[in-house]
């Protein structure tokens, strides 16, 4: 995990795609710390790190793109070593990723058929234990493929922040960030994202006071755990699983941006998955509009962002509630 | 390609028998306003305008009779009608016979037509066809780039075309996949590869690739299970790729693909050099065998009869993956369904979709997503924008 991890309590959003309906300025003025000076980790978005226009226009306000994306680039060019190291954590994440998705198979097969069996009260006296020891079963193979994850990323990276074509880059991202009254973590590609923020060390040069906003790929990494989730991608069995550790500035929650386009949140069976799979952690369901807001006494939620329940069922706390 | 016979032109919509019925009396100025073929509830009626003793139909779907007759409907006038399934794609052609000679031709009332490398068929569909518009259309955002190269081969010895798709945003701080395609030049030509590609990597369903394009001056010979054609892949083509390209190593990245005779060349040359292929994409695969008897197909199958014959009798698992297509209409298809099983067995993960559809370009064209989608799915499931 990263040292962010231990950084203290400070207001965090996350948020669903922002491309049809912004609501970034609206979430940003509803919280006090969503001030400036604005800077922004949108390495999710690649080669593209860097068009924050659409981004300034919405905001009324100017960003501070950290260009983690072209800075990493250009460490790799520099620095063969440091390309070879994360080509080796690839390879790793790679193997890990294969063999997980082999017992995770297994484990769903066996859960949706007991899911499928449960009758409509739930309370079979033979299949609800059964169900129960199956999804400690599903939980323990997680668990341990996040702790594999976790383990190997924490020796990569330390390795990787050490090499000075790291460090040096590292020291700019700092100063970008360390007077930053938000930090804006954009959406894209989940696992891009996540490594370069983890490779240039953002969320430890942030200032304690500044407030944290992602959304899309950018909440998920806010997250404890990254979930990948598609219930009909185009190939594949479509079985969530966890790619890994997030830097866990949200607590307690899974963010599920998309969740409407990506998820049947319709069928109750699919959601039980969900739900029960990652309890005491609640999945959030984050579309359009939709976010929720870190506080004192629990999440704001403001937009119709929903919750996946152990029980199969999905709801939307009233616009401000608390829980 | 426009799609084919619908009546649109009319509030009400005339049906097949009563269109037919006014050809047979209006004759020839009863076509005004349709468009032929004229499909209707999986039916299709052709029709013929001009002067012949005869008129035919020639298809290449396997098991049925492939010159089928019109009728004289009036003076000058032919008309036909068969079954086309709902979601078919047939070739065609028309016999025109006049005065005992006769010729082929494409159907002049139909503008829908399938090109190849011998020049181009006629083609009618049923009502539930439609054409893959990530091949036809270009729709990405960032295109990747063909090279072109010449290749001096010393297995062969002589130089060959290569046409090398770099995918959109190649950089070599990057690895990438590499499949390599026989046929490769007649894929991009015919099947729309580098659209393919492009859209696929777009819509994030398949990685950046790197696709090496191979095309043989002398396929009939080299991809029938020829052990200099396999050692040109490997031991040539592979290292140069490998020298030039940021490719990601191992076999679960390299993939070999082809069609017809391009499959067997595919499946020859993974079983001739284990290893160095994880994954393979065969289309309409030529993998004729016999129990008994003759082939039935010629000369030129004779390697390749011999081959698969081999093979059966002793079959090991080529790649982790294979992924096979095959069209109902094609007299291959009994040989395809067969590998199904029998790579199965061997325990590999094979995925076999057949298709309405014959021996051509646009059937290997219309599952090229389906394959390349199975064999290397796309970072859709990283992305969340």
């Amino acid at each position: 995990m990263s040292p962010a991890t231990e950084a203290p309590a400070r207001t965090v959003c996350l948020l669903g795609p922002q491309h049809k309906t912004p609501t970034l300025r609206a979430v940003l003025d509803s919280i006090d710390a969503g001030t400036g000076p604005f800077a922004l980790a949108s390495a999710g978005w690649e080669e593209r790190e860097a068009e924050t226009g659409e981004l300034e226009k919405h905001l009324g306000s100017p960003v501070r793109c950290l260009d983690l994306w072209p800075r990493a680039e250009d460490a790799f060019a520099e620095d063969p070593e440091l390309k070879q190291l994360m080509f080796e954590r690839f390879d790793r994440m790679r193997a890990l990723s294969r063999v997980y998705r082999m017992r995770l198979d297994a484990e769903l097969e066996v859960l949706r058929t007991l899911v499928a069996e449960l009758g409509e009260e739930g309370d079979d006296d033979v299949v609800a234990p059964a169900l129960t020891v199956a999804f400690e079963s599903l939980r323990a193979c997680d668990e341990h493929h996040l702790a594999s994850v976790a383990s190997l990323s924490d020796s990569i990276f330390e390795r990787v922040r050490a090499r000075d074509s790291v460090r040096r880059r590292a020291d700019e991202v700092a100063r970008l960030v360390e007077d930053a009254g938000t930090l804006l973590v954009a959406g894209g590609h989940v696992g891009i994202l996540y490594n370069r923020m983890r490779m240039f060390g953002v969320l430890d040069a942030l200032n304690p006071g500044a407030s944290v906003v992602g959304w899309s790929a950018g909440a998920m990494v806010l997250t404890e755990r990254i979930v990948l989730f598609h219930d009909s991608p185009p190939q594949g069995a479509g079985n969530p699983e966890i790619h890994g550790p997030g830097f866990g500035l949200a607590a307690g929650v899974v963010a599920m941006p998309h969740a409407g386009a990506r998820l049947r949140l319709d069928d109750a069976a699919r959601v039980t998955l969900l739900g029960r799979r990652f309890a005491p952690a609640r999945p959030l369901a984050l579309d359009d509009g939709q976010s929720v807001a870190s506080t004192s006494d629990g999440w704001r939620f403001d937009g119709g962002a929903r919750v996946l329940h152990a029980d199969g069922s999905v709801d939307a706390p009233a616009e401000g509630e608390v829980r | 390609m426009t799609s084919p016979t619908r009546d649109k032109e009319r509030a009400e919509p005339m049906t097949l028998d009563a269109l037919q019925d006014e050809l047979r009396e209006r004759g020839a100025s009863a076509l005004e306003g349709h468009t032929f073929p004229f499909i209707e509830n999986g039916r299709a009626l052709f029709a013929y305008q001009g002067r012949a003793d005869a008129v035919t139909l020639h298809h290449w779907i396997f098991g049925l009779e492939s010159a089928v007759p019109f009728h004289r409907a009036a003076e000058d006038l032919w008309t036909l009608v068969i079954e086309v399934q709902e979601n078919a794609r047939v070739e065609y052609k028309l016999g025109v016979e006049i005065a005992g000679q006769g010729r082929l031709v494409r159907d002049p009332l139909n503008d829908a037509l399938a090109r190849d490398p011998f020049g181009a068929n006629s083609v009618v569909t049923g009502q539930d066809y439609s054409e893959p518009w990530w091949a036809l259309e270009n729709r990405a955002k960032r295109r990747g780039e063909v090279l072109e190269r010449r290749f001096k081969s010393e297995v062969f010895g002589d130089v060959r075309p290569l046409s090398i798709y770099q995918p959109p945003r190649y950089r070599t701080t990057r690895r990438y996949p590499l499949l390599v395609c026989h046929d490769g030049l007649d894929y991009l030509e015919f099947a729309g590869l580098a659209t393919v590609l492009d859209n696929l990597i777009d819509r994030q369903e398949i990685p950046p690739m790197v696709v090496c394009c191979t095309q043989s001056p002398n396929r009939v010979h080299e991809y029938a299970a020829s052990e200099d054609h396999a050692r040109f892949v490997v031991e040539e083509l592979l290292p140069q790729m490998e020298s030039e390209f940021s490719l990601l190593e191992g076999p679960e990245d390299r993939a070999l693909m082809g069609a017809s005779f391009g499959a067997v060349a595919s499946l020859y040359t993974a079983l001739q050099h284990p290893g160095a292929f994880g994954k393979l994409l065969l289309q309409s695969g030529s993998f004729a065998f016999t129990d008994i008897g003759g082939h039935g197909r010629g000369p030129l199958f004779d390697p390749v009869v011999e081959f698969v014959n081999g093979y059966r009798k002793d079959p090991v698992a080529p790649a982790d993956r294979v992924f096979l297509s095959c069209g109902r209409y094609e007299s291959l298809i009994v040989y395809n369904r067969s590998m199904e099983p029998l790579l199965r067995r061997l325990g590999v993960d094979v995925k076999l979709v057949e298709a309405q559809d014959g021996h051509n370009w646009e059937n290997w064209r219309d599952r090229l997503r389906d394959g390349l989608t199975w064999l290397f799915p796309g970072p859709l499931w990283m992305v969340y924008e």
